[in-house]
């Protein structure tokens, strides 16, 4: 491990021990604020319901990223070819954008059942509008110079697309991305609030209503676990497929 | 947290002191009420609004200041770090947090003499008794509640002739057919989906034997213990609250609408009020009072849910309630 | 076969300002004419429109009867400009090739794309990506993906600008060798005049905006040409006094 990285876990670890003596010492009860000795028991001892339970969260998570992605990528590619439909696109796009989530996710249980479904929908509300935006502008953000060239060559839009537009447009996905999908495991933790049989988000409703609070911890754990994860893949990922900036 | 409640109870010894040491001094004692929900015609709610807006507390010399939870739960965090006095519960959830996490705290009066919760069908599904839950979706909020497997049991069906399906909070999920069996409130789902227009078939586990409760108000041991007479003359002031409600309900909805806002509805409400004015009054009551509780009674909640491992451990329950604050 | 600028003008902005006016000259098939003049005197503004990228306000520019967008469309230009403009996520090889297959014109039998670098000394990094070029490698490949269009015309807006003088020099050397052995008709904006005088048959002289010919130079000497001899001197020293505002004469050299 590098330097930064020792200084960085040595900063958590120092901040873990921190934590741990001031309940110690105040003795504040469990139900209040857990040590991290608490948690790290339930995480250990919950480990078989906790992985599966994160993997229901993760695959819910990630449909709906990808659905989400594929919509906002879709509809940027649109309004590229055709920039009549730029408005009526992005009016819509922020229609749904400003809709609260909270008010949504309950409509789409009462429709789609307690199933992936409305998990997935709502995780696709979320992360469709990050992509869109960032692709729209990484479309039009081919350099100028190389624009030119694409013209003295007479090539047509696809080609132009292709060879030009959607290599230009890879930076600006990867920015949208590293954004959408830590934001993906939110809404499905959310939609799962909203009544939904496993995953991370009912273990958290549970135990917060059963005032349980070291479980409600190890669960925020995990999903944070979760959340630094895909943010790495998504960085290496884009430090393979973006090499050249 | 627990040199806040030390000083909460040196400011309490120290104001009674300052006012003569008297028990029935005439000096103003503060009190924060938080209703476990959002405001709405909750019995014990209306109680304390009642005797708010009457000036009963103002006649015990009590000062209260009422908030409301958003449900979440906070509510017993709040009380146990001592920043609120009395709250509401329900309780069978109360014996399961003295179980785990062991929350100190106690039943000081019993509005709810049956469980606030029962089970409903659209009637047009068919479903007429339990015995046709066979092969149906049945809703739960959380988890599976004792009550389901009670009533199951009465009728002579498994757990696992049933399809338990978690359902959330939208009683659409039902009318929209995702399930046959929905989870309600008696005092709150049954009045919105009639007026939907639906028909309904209900079902309340007490009605096959299970010794359900409802709604108490609840303090922290500690706080009882330290200052009873306070907590005497709360009781006496909402209990004379309800009294009021059972003799003038549609004044009393006046009331609770203030706390409810301007887009409440009124029918609503009271439907919810005479509901549960209902299911608060039994023989035991109209001889002792509202909020009257024996140790049978919790003794029956508890084995009943130690039955079916809804109850983490064995309690007390002397400990979980106490009828000496009661008028 | 011989490109015609006619009576070309642009203006730019609100209110419009001139930044050519009345551009008339003519260049003939497999000549180099150098196009000259300060910073700002719309000269990149010209190569555009005689490219089609830019309309001109008035006057048009015909090559055989055809427009700049018809010349396009057949895949007739090939475009040099100061920054190579190469797609940095293909490798050196796959921006030749790319050149090739999106210009694909079956009757042009062309090298393949790694002889077309090793036309330009860059055989050895065709497996490299730009960014790992220098600028001048970079123009080179830029080059060969010029070369691998096969177009007749080639219209190169200042592409040396950013190059060091030795580069330069070496480039310029190894440009009009392949030019030379290719003929095609080659269209060179720079303010460089030594530059032009080294590279060009004929000099277009542009005034200061608004951009009007000052004059044209022709140059009859033998390529390689010498810098340091003097009648490469003296058409550079009558190509300043032109622009100086002498008269504006076409002379000999």
């Amino acid at each position: 491990m590098n330097r930064n990285g020792i200084v960085a876990t040595g900063l958590i670890v120092g901040f873990l021990a921190v934590w741990e003596a001031a309940v110690r010492v105040t003795g504040t009860p469990v139900y209040l604020v857990p040590a991290p000795s608490d948690i790290a028991m339930v995480l250990a001892g919950d480990v078989s319901d906790l992985l599966p339970a994160a993997g229901t969260t993760l695959l819910q998570a990630t449909g709906g990223l990808v659905v989400g992605g594929a919509l906002g990528l879709l509809m940027a590619t649109a309004i590229t070819f055709w920039q009549q439909l730029e408005q009526g696109v992005m009016s819509l796009a922020l229609l749904i954008k400003s809709t609260p989530i909270i008010a949504v996710a309950p409509i789409l249980t009462v429709w789609l059942g307690f199933g992936p479904a409305p998990k997935v929908v709502v995780t696709a509300l979320l992360t469709f509008f990050p992509v869109l935006i960032n692709s729209l502008e990484g479309f039009r953000s081919v350099d100028p110079a190389v624009a030119d060239w694409f013209r003295s060559v007479d090539a047509p839009p696809r080609q132009y697309f292709l060879q030009a537009r959607w290599p230009s447009a890879r930076p600006f996905l990867f920015a949208a991305l590293k954004v959408a999908a830590p934001l993906s495991l939110i809404g499905a933790v959310v939609a799962e609030w909203m009544g939904a049989s496993s995953g991370l988000g009912r273990r958290m409703w549970l135990a917060y209503t059963n005032l349980d609070m070291p479980s409600l911890f190890a669960a925020v754990a995990v999903l944070t676990a979760l959340s630094a994860g895909i943010y790495r893949l998504v960085v290496s990922a884009e430090k393979k497929t973006v090499h050249w900036t | 947290m627990r040199r806040l409640s030390v000083v909460v109870a040196l400011l309490a010894l120290g104001s009674a002191a300052c006012a003569g040491g008297a028990a029935d001094s005439s000096a103003s004692r503060e009190m924060t009420f938080m209703a476990g929900f959002a405001p709405q015609a909750n019995l014990p709610f209306v109680g304390v609004y009642v005797a708010e807006e009457q000036g009963y507390f103002a006649d015990e010399g009590l000062e209260v200041t009422i908030q409301h939870s958003a449900g979440g739960g906070e509510h017993l965090q709040l009380l146990t770090a001592g920043e609120v006095d009395v709250t509401t519960q329900d309780a069978a959830v109360l014996l399961q947090r003295r179980a785990d996490p062991g929350l100190p705290l106690v039943s000081i009066g019993l509005i709810g003499q049956r469980g606030q919760q029962a089970f409903v069908a659209l009637t047009d599904r068919g479903i007429e008794s339990p015995e046709d839950w066979e092969g149906r979706t049945v809703g739960y909020k959380g988890t599976p509640p004792p009550d389901v497997f009670a009533i199951l049991d009465a009728v002579g069906l498994e757990a696992s002739d049933v399809q338990l399906v978690n359902v959330g909070f939208d009683p659409r999920v039902l009318t929209e057919g995702q399930v046959d069996v929905y989870p309600v409130f008696k005092s709150n789902e049954p009045d919105t989906l009639r007026k939907w227009g639906f028909e309904l078939e209900m079902w309340d586990a007490a009605d096959y034997g299970a010794p359900t409760l409802g709604l108490a108000y609840v303090a922290t041991d500690e706080a009882v213990e330290q200052d009873p007479e306070r907590f005497r003359a709360f009781m006496r002031a909402v209990i004379r609250g309800i009294e009021f409600a059972r003799d003038d309900p549609e004044a009393t909805v006046d009331i609770v609408m203030q706390y409810v806002g301007e887009d409440g509805d009124r029918d609503h409400q009271l439907f919810m009020l005479e509901t549960e004015l209902d299911e608060a009054i039994t023989e035991q009551t109209e001889e002792n009072g509202f909020g009257w509780q024996t140790a049978d009674q919790w003794q029956a909640l508890h084995d009943f849910l130690l039955r079916y491992d809804a109850l983490a451990k064995t309690v007390d329950v002397t400990e979980v309630f106490t009828d000496e604050l009661l008028p | 076969m011989s490109l015609q600028v006619r009576d070309v003008s642009k203006a730019f902005g609100d209110p419009p300002v001139p930044a050519l006016e009345g551009i008339d000259f003519t260049v003939e098939s497999g000549t180099f004419t150098a196009i000259v003049g300060a910073s700002g005197c719309g000269k990149s503004t010209l190569l555009r429109i005689v490219a089609g990228m830019t309309e001109p306000d008035a006057g048009a520019v015909t090559m055989e009867g055809r427009s700049p967008h018809d010349l396009r469309r057949g895949k007739e230009v090939g475009w040099m400009a100061q920054r190579p403009a190469l797609l940095p996520w293909r490798r050196v090889r796959d921006n030749v090739a790319l050149a090739q297959s999106i210009n694909h014109r079956p009757e042009r039998r062309l090298p393949s794309p790694d002889d077309l670098l090793e036309m330009v000394g860059l055989g050895h990094v065709a497996a490299h990506y730009p960014h790992q070029l220098s600028g001048g490698m970079q123009q080179r490949v830029a080059l060969a993906r010029t070369l691998a269009i096969g177009a007749p015309l080639w219209l190169m807006d200042e592409p040396f600008a950013a190059l060091d003088e030795l580069t330069r020099e070496t480039l310029a050397e190894d440009l009009l060798d392949i030019w030379q052995q290719v003929r095609s008709t080659v269209l060179w904006v720079t303010h460089h005049i030594p530059e032009a005088v080294a590279l060009a048959d004929h000099i277009v002289l542009l005034t200061p905006g608004p951009g009007r010919v000052a004059g044209v130079v022709d140059v009859d000497l033998a390529r390689p040409r010498d810098p340091t001899s003097a009648p490469f001197q003296a058409v550079v020293r009558q190509a300043r006094r032109i622009l100086r505002g002498a008269q504006p004469n076409r002379v000999v050299a």
